[in-house]
C-alpha cells in the first residue's frame, strides 16, 4: 500500500465517538435500537448505509416479493445517499418506523441506558463477551445499571462457565439465575466440589432450571457420585433437558483409582433432542446402562454423533451395556461414533459386532483414533455372526450400506479385526443404499503399508463390496496431497496396495493420502 | 474463498481517510472489509478510478489495511470465549498480538470502532478482546473511569443491592 498524499495533521484524539453502532456479533443486536448519535454527518451516513445492508430486505420485505426489485432499490437509496440526494436521518427514522421498535421497551431502554462516551453499548458488550462470566457479574455488572439490564438478553451470557470454585459457591448465597434467560452453553467444573446434595443440588437445579434456552451443557471433571447426581438433577429439570443438542461429560480420573462399580440406579434425563453425546474418560465403575435407556429415547433425526472414551478398561460386566449404548444409538440415527481410550478387545468385539448388525443407514464415520486395545491375543477371534437382519425393517447390515467407515488402526491386528465384518458378512443386496458410492476410509501406520496380509484383507473387504454394489461405482481416482506427504502416498500405491487397488479403480472411488506424521491413510 | 480472477487480484483501490489522505491497495486488501467490498461493487459501476473515502483517520486506516494485508492471506485465528489467560500472544500468535498491543488507549478503541464499521470481524474480536484482557482485572469503579461511563450509574444501595446478590461469584475464590 501506499501513501499517496502527505497525511494531514491528526485531528483530535480525544474527540468522543461515542455513536450507535450494530454490533457485528449477530443478528440479536438490533441496531435501529440504538440512536443515531454520530456528531460527524459522514460517520451517520456510513452507518445508514450499514443499516439499509442489514434491515433493508427486512424492511422492504412484507412490501415486495421480488428480490431484485428489492436489490435495485436498496442499490439506488445507497446511491442517493452518496449523492446526498437521501439524508441518512431519514434512513434512520424510516428503518425505526417500520421495524416497529422492540417489543419490550427497548426505546425506553436506550433512553435511559444514555451512552458511554468511549465506545457505544454495543460494542463495550462486545468487549465483555470476552470476560469469563465470574468477571461480567463481579465488576462488569455493578458498572452500570444499564449494562446490566441490557446485557440480561445479549450474548454477555451465552456463555456461563462455572468454574470448580464457582459452582462450590453457588449454594451459599440468595441467587437469581434471570440473567442467565439467554444462555445457550453451560459448562460447569466440579473438581473439589463436594457431592451435590441438600442446598448445593437445589442451586444446581434452579441454575439448571432457569435455562430454557439451553443447548450446550458440558460437565467437567465429575465424579462419579456427581454424575449420577447431575444427571438426576437435569431429569428433574425436563424443560432444560429438552432444549439440549449436545451434551459433554468429561469424567475426573487419577491414576491408580480403584476401580469399583457404581451400583446406583440412577435416571437418564430425557434429552429426546440430543443429537451429540459426548463421554470422555468413563471409568469403568460407571454404569453405561441407563445412558443405552436413554438414548433410546432420543426422537428420530436426533442423535448424530457419539463419543465414548474409557479412561480405563470397563469391567467385563459392563460390556454388553457398552455395546447396549452403541446398539440404541446406532438405531436411530448416528452419523459418527467415536471410540477410543483403553478397550479392552472383547469390548470392541461386542460394540462392532452391535453396530455392524445395527439397522442404521447413515453412520458415515467410525472412528477409533483415539483407541488402545488391550488384551490382544495373538489368535485373533472372527467377532460374533452377524445375526440375519430383521426382514419386517427391510433394511440389510451396516456393512453394504456404508457411505463411507473412518477406521484409524494401530496395528495390523487392528486392521484385520476391525475389517473381518466386511470380508466375512455377505452383505444383501444393496438396497437403501441410493447408489452412493462405498468409500471406507482406512488409517493406519505408515510401514504397514506394505503388508500382504494387509492389502490381502483391504483387497477382499473392497471386493465384497464392490460385488454387491453392481458397478454403480464412480470411475475415478486421483491422490489428494494437500498438505501431506504425497511421496508417501505414491510409495502406498506403488508397492502395496497398488495391485489390488489398480484393479479396483475402475469399480471404486479410489483416494490415497496420507495425513500429517506418521499415520498413513488410504482411502478406498 | 473463491479465487479471483488475475486481473481483479491485481487492480488497485483507492480508500481515502477522513483527513484527506488516499491510500492506494490492493483489490484483496481493500475488500477483506466487507463494507469497502459493497463500497466497491457500488463505484464500479461508475467510475472504476473513483476513490473510497472512508471516514477514519489516516492513522486508524493504515492501521486497518495493514491488518486487512496480512489477514487476507493468513487466516486469523478464532478467539476464544471467554479468553483463558490475557496474554493474547497466546491466543492470536505474535503477528496479531503485537499489531494490536497499540500504546495508546484511543487508538485501540478507534480501531475497534473502525472494525465495526468496516464489518471486519477478526479485528474486531481481536481488538475487543484487548480491550477486554485491560479491564479484566479492574474495580467496578476502574472500569467506569476506563470507558468514562458517567449517566445511569447505580446509587450506592442498587450497588450493594447487586453486589449481595452477586457475592457468590466474587467470593469464590480464583477463577
Amino acid at each position: 500500500m501506499t501513501n499517496q498524499q502527505e497525511r494531514g495533521e491528526s485531528a483530535a484524539s480525544d474527540e468522543a465517538v461515542s455513536g450507535a453502532t450494530d454490533s457485528p456479533s449477530g443478528p440479536r443486536d438490533n441496531a435501529v435500537r440504538e440512536p443515531p448519535v454520530c456528531s460527524n454527518e459522514y460517520e451517520n451516513k456510513l452507518e445508514a448505509h450499514r443499516l439499509l445492508d442489514l434491515h433493508f430486505d427486512q424492511l422492504l420485505a412484507s412490501l415486495l416479493d421480488d428480490e431484485s426489485l428489492r436489490t435495485v432499490m436498496k442499490e439506488g437509496l445507497h446511491r442517493a445517499l452518496r449523492e446526498d440526494r437521501v439524508r441518512a436521518a431519514d434512513v434512520f427514522g424510516a428503518a425505526r418506523r417500520a421495524l416497529g421498535g422492540d417489543k419490550d421497551g427497548s426505546d425506553d431502554d436506550v433512553a435511559e441506558e444514555g451512552r458511554i462516551s468511549v465506545l457505544p453499548v454495543p460494542v463495550v458488550r462486545h468487549v465483555m463477551t470476552f470476560l469469563s462470566v465470574k468477571d461480567i457479574l463481579g465488576r462488569a455488572a455493578c458498572v452500570c445499571r444499564a449494562f446490566e439490564r441490557h446485557s440480561r438478553a445479549t450474548e454477555c451470557y451465552q456463555a456461563l462457565h462455572l468454574d470448580d470454585a464457582l459452582t462450590k459457591s453457588m449454594s451459599r448465597a440468595r441467587i437469581s439465575f434471570d440473567r442467565f434467560r439467554s444462555t445457550e452453553k453451560a459448562t460447569i467444573s466440579l473438581a473439589r466440589v463436594p457431592p451435590l446434595q441438600g442446598r448445593r443440588q437445589t442451586a444446581l437445579k434452579k441454575l439448571l432450571s432457569s435455562l430454557p434456552g439451553l443447548r450446550h451443557l458440558v460437565l467437567m471433571k465429575l465424579k462419579t457420585r456427581h454424575a449420577i447426581d447431575l444427571l438426576s438433577t437435569l431429569h428433574k429439570t425436563p424443560a432444560t433437558a429438552q432444549s439440549l443438542r449436545t451434551l459433554k461429560v468429561s469424567f475426573y480420573s487419577r491414576p491408580g483409582m480403584p476401580a469399583k462399580t457404581v451400583t446406583d440406579s440412577h435416571s437418564w434425563p430425557h434429552i429426546g433432542r440430543l443429537e451429540e453425546l459426548d463421554m470422555s474418560m468413563i471409568p469403568p465403575s460407571l454404569n453405561l446402562a441407563p445412558v443405552a435407556t436413554g438414548v433410546r429415547g432420543v426422537r428420530e433425526n436426533g442423535l448424530a454423533r457419539v463419543k465414548l472414551n474409557f479412561a480405563a478398561q470397563p469391567l467385563q460386566g459392563l460390556v454388553e451395556h457398552v455395546a447396549q449404548v452403541v446398539w440404541e444409538t446406532s438405531r436411530a440415527t448416528l452419523v459418527q461414533l467415536h471410540i477410543g481410550g483403553s478397550i479392552d478387545k472383547g469390548v470392541l468385539q461386542y460394540v462392532l459386532h452391535q453396530l455392524y448388525s445395527s439397522p442404521s443407514a447413515r453412520l458415515l464415520s467410525l472412528d477409533a483414533t483415539e483407541l488402545t486395545l488391550t488384551n490382544m491375543t495373538a489368535v485373533l477371534t472372527p467377532p460374533p455372526p452377524i445375526p440375519p437382519y430383521d426382514n419386517a425393517v427391510q433394511r440389510p447390515p451396516l456393512g453394504c450400506r456404508l457411505t463411507a467407515v473412518a477406521i484409524l488402526l494401530l496395528s495390523r491386528r487392528h486392521l484385520l479385526f476391525l475389517l473381518q465384518p466386511f470380508i466375512c458378512v455377505a452383505p444383501a443386496a444393496a438396497t437403501g443404499a441410493g447408489g452412493e458410492v462405498p468409500v471406507v476410509t482406512v488409517y493406519f501406520p505408515a510401514g504397514l503399508e506394505s503388508h500382504r496380509r494387509l492389502a490381502e484383507a483391504v483387497g477382499r473387504a473392497m471386493e465384497r463390496i464392490r460385488g454387491e454394489r453392481q458397478g454403480g461405482l464412480a470411475e475415478t481416482a486421483h491422490v489428494s496431497s494437500d498438505d501431506r506427504d504425497t511421496s508417501q502416498s505414491k510409495q502406498v500405491g506403488r508397492f502395496s496396495l497398488g495391485g489390488w487397488l489398480w484393479g479396483l479403480r475402475r469399480q471404486c472411488r479410489l483416494q490415497w493420502n496420507l495425513m500429517t506424521g506418521s499415520k498413513a491413510v488410504v482411502f478406498l | 474463498m473463491e479465487t479471483a480472477p488475475m486481473e481483479t487480484e491485481q487492480r488497485l483501490v483507492k480508500l481515502s481517510s477522513s483527513q484527506g489522505d488516499v491510500f492506494e491497495v490492493e483489490f484483496g486488501t481493500a475488500c477483506y472489509a466487507d463494507v469497502v467490498k459493497q463500497m466497491i461493487d457500488f463505484t464500479s459501476e461508475s467510475s472504476d478510478a473513483e476513490t473510497i473515502p472512508l471516514n477514519l483517520k489516516t492513522t486508524v486506516l493504515e492501521k486497518v489495511l495493514q491488518y486487512c494485508d496480512y489477514h487476507r492471506d493468513n487466516e486469523p485465528k478464532e478467539i476464544p470465549k471467554p479468553l483463558p489467560t490475557t496474554n493474547l500472544g497466546e491466543i492470536v500468535g505474535d503477528w496479531d498480538a503485537a499489531f494490536i498491543n497499540v500504546d495508546d488507549e484511543n487508538m485501540l478503541y478507534e480501531l475497534i470502532l473502525a472494525a465495526n464499521y468496516l464489518d471486519i470481524k477478526p479485528l474486531l474480536d481481536l481488538a475487543c478482546a484487548k480491550a477486554a484482557c485491560a479491564i479484566k482485572h479492574m474495580t467496578p469503579d476502574a472500569i467506569r473511569e476506563h470507558f468514562n461511563l458517567q449517566p445511569e450509574q447505580m446509587t450506592p444501595e442498587e450497588e450493594q443491592e447487586m453486589l449481595e446478590e452477586l457475592k457468590w461469584c466474587t467470593d469464590g475464590g480464583a477463577a
